[in-house]
């Protein structure tokens, strides 16, 4: 069907297609990247291969990995053939996706090489050799490795464990053990998987932690007593709790991610990360994929990265920002209703689906560019400059 | 006096220009007017057809610009895509643009820079004038936004994006 054009003042800009995230709504899968397509202008982070004409998304992805992205029709007929081509040595179209698109517009690309070269994804019109109408800039990493030792806790108010009456924290009213782990790491690599870093899980450690002020409760002044618990050297160190306590009014604290730097802020003496298991609204693959997606976002501080443009609490509310894994909350806040044009947040489902109670699902965005007016971009380089940094797991 | 104005044989569409008016057609790989890139659609072999016949041809260069001749209001460019075509009708709007301070000047802008704003309202071209923000258009406000480089990108057509979609647009 023909794409209707009404020109006004002489001027009409087309785009045909746009390359985005291959399945949305959706939880994190290790096969489909989430690029970053925060507006056209590319702004790649220092440290990248910058394509200097190529505008559109910015796509990161592991080498020796496929996975799938999606060639959007904006403005262009559905039934008109479209390829899609690579140049730069990155990347290869999979030998699946070489004749004309799916009508879901969904193509595989190969992570060949992470060489120093530019490379991008074109969309071609008609023809495997046609023009190219589209674009986005593929960038491929060689794997940078997090080594992980997770800890489920149990915490209790009385000396002896033996006697305490504290539990182990449970997902969908059964304890969480190492198979509920395994599934959590599963999200939380698929969220990391497009900037080329991966996380090798130890085996899962069970930790009996006694002489708390209350049962399951870790409160503010008992979270380095949590991080100071059998830590293995060397590691991260992730314990799995029953509740962190000490949330402002109106918020629970549902992980916390520590590096050295971040210490002394917190009153704390360890590095580390602390997840709450309890108080959410989730169930089922919900609670699997808010879980894995906290343990992405507490892996991001420990690996240096901040709240979006440095703003807790709420966070900032916009589309975009509410997409980034470094949102400071999950579940998102609400859509405002009714909304108007002045109204923000806009939307629950950002590309995440929605969690208990109808909320948005915080989206899994690691950015790949650095705008000028936004201050905590540029995340890819900054986690992946960590991964190599003397002071990773002190 | 009186003058008397002939049509030229019916297969001479080609020549009919009592009714023929010509408009500015770039097609790019991203939106926004080019600054010191290349963005436009190269080698975009197209043809200008009105009523079955075909009035105009051409292949388009780094630029992706087309002039497009419009006869009786509407006219049907097709682009090229191996054995098949892209169409496109387009038309004319000679109404004044809106001021960028209302939700349909706004809007106009955004698809006038090729912002996909998608394909609602009268016109098909996503202009609706309705100011409850659909994805679409929060997508393509955060896009301009960060396009632009010197805004905050909030998804908000405030007073501060306002003058940037007149000064982009160039109306």
């Amino acid at each position: 069907m023909a794409i209707r054009v009404r020109v006004q003042n002489d001027l009409q800009i087309i785009v045909p297609v746009r390359i985005e995230r291959a399945v949305s709504p959706s939880p994190p899968l290790l096969d489909v990247p989430d690029p970053d397509d925060r507006g056209w202008v590319n702004n790649a982070a220092a440290g990248l291969n910058k394509n200097a004409n190529v505008r559109g998304a910015l796509v990161g992805m592991t080498v020796g990995d496929t996975v799938r992205l999606r060639v959007t029709r904006e403005d262009i007929d559905a039934g008109v053939p479209l390829f899609v081509t690579a140049s730069g040595g990155q990347v290869q179209i999979d030998a699946s996706s070489r004749g004309p698109l799916p009508a879901n517009g969904i193509f595989k690309v190969k992570a060949v090489s992470a060489t120093s070269s530019a490379t991008t994804i074109q969309v071609r019109l008609g023809l495997v050799t046609g023009p190219i109408i589209g674009e986005c800039d593929a960038h491929v990493f060689t794997p940078r490795t997090l080594l992980i030792t997770p800890h489920i806790c149990t915490i209790h108010h009385a000396a002896n464990a033996a006697a305490g009456t504290g539990v182990v924290p449970t997902m969908d009213g059964a304890a969480i053990d190492a198979t509920k782990i395994a599934s959590i790491f599963k999200v939380a690599s698929a969220i990391w998987r497009p900037a080329g870093v991966r996380f090798n899980v130890g085996a899962v450690r069970q930790e009996v932690l006694t002489n708390f002020a209350q049962d399951n409760v870790a409160a503010p002044g008992e979270r380095d007593l949590v991080l100071s618990q059998h830590p293995l050297a060397h590691t991260c160190n992730i314990y799995f709790l029953h509740t962190i306590g000490g949330g402002s009014p109106g918020f629970v604290v549902l992980g916390l991610g520590i590096r050295q730097e971040t210490q002394a802020s917190n009153g704390l003496f360890h590095s580390g990360v602390l997840i709450g298991v309890m108080n959410r609204s989730s169930a089922g693959n919900d609670l699997v994929h808010e879980l894995g997606n906290d343990v992405a976002h507490e892996i991001g501080h420990f690996l240096t990265l901040s709240h979006v443009n440095l703003v807790n609490g709420n966070g900032q509310p916009d589309t975009y920002s509410r997409r980034q894994l470094m949102h400071p909350m999950n579940l998102l806040p609400t859509a405002v209703t009714p909304l108007t044009a002045t109204s923000v947040p806009r939307f629950n489902d950002i590309g995440y689906g929605v969690g208990g109670g109808g909320s948005g699902h915080r989206g899994c965005l690691l950015t790949l560019k650095d705008h000028p007016q936004h201050q905590t971009d540029g995340e890819v380089m900054a986690a992946r400059n960590r991964l190599n940094a003397a002071n990773l797991y002190t | 006096m009186s003058m008397t104005f002939a049509r030229q044989v019916d297969i001479s569409a080609f020549f009919n220009a009592l009714n023929t008016r010509t408009v500015t057609l770039f097609f790019q790989r991203s939106p926004r007017k080019p600054s010191g890139d290349v963005r436009g659609i190269d080698k975009l072999g197209f043809e200008v057809v009105k009523d079955g016949k075909v009035i105009q041809t051409g292949t388009t260069g780094p630029d992706g610009k087309i002039q497009m001749r419009i006869q009786g209001g509407v006219s049907t460019l097709r682009l090229k895509a191996g054995a098949s075509f892209a169409e496109y009708t387009v038309s004319i709007r000679d109404d004044a643009i809106e001021a960028e301070t209302i939700v349909a000047g706004q809007q106009h802008r955004l698809r006038m820079l090729g912002y996909h704003i998608d394909h609602t309202g009268p016109d098909g071209n996503g202009v609706d004038a309705v100011a409850v923000p659909t994805t679409h258009i929060d997508r393509a406000l955060l896009e301009f936004q960060a396009d632009e480089g010197t805004i905050a990108m909030n998804s908000l057509a405030d007073a501060t994006t306002q003058p940037k979609l007149k000064s982009a647009a160039g109306v």
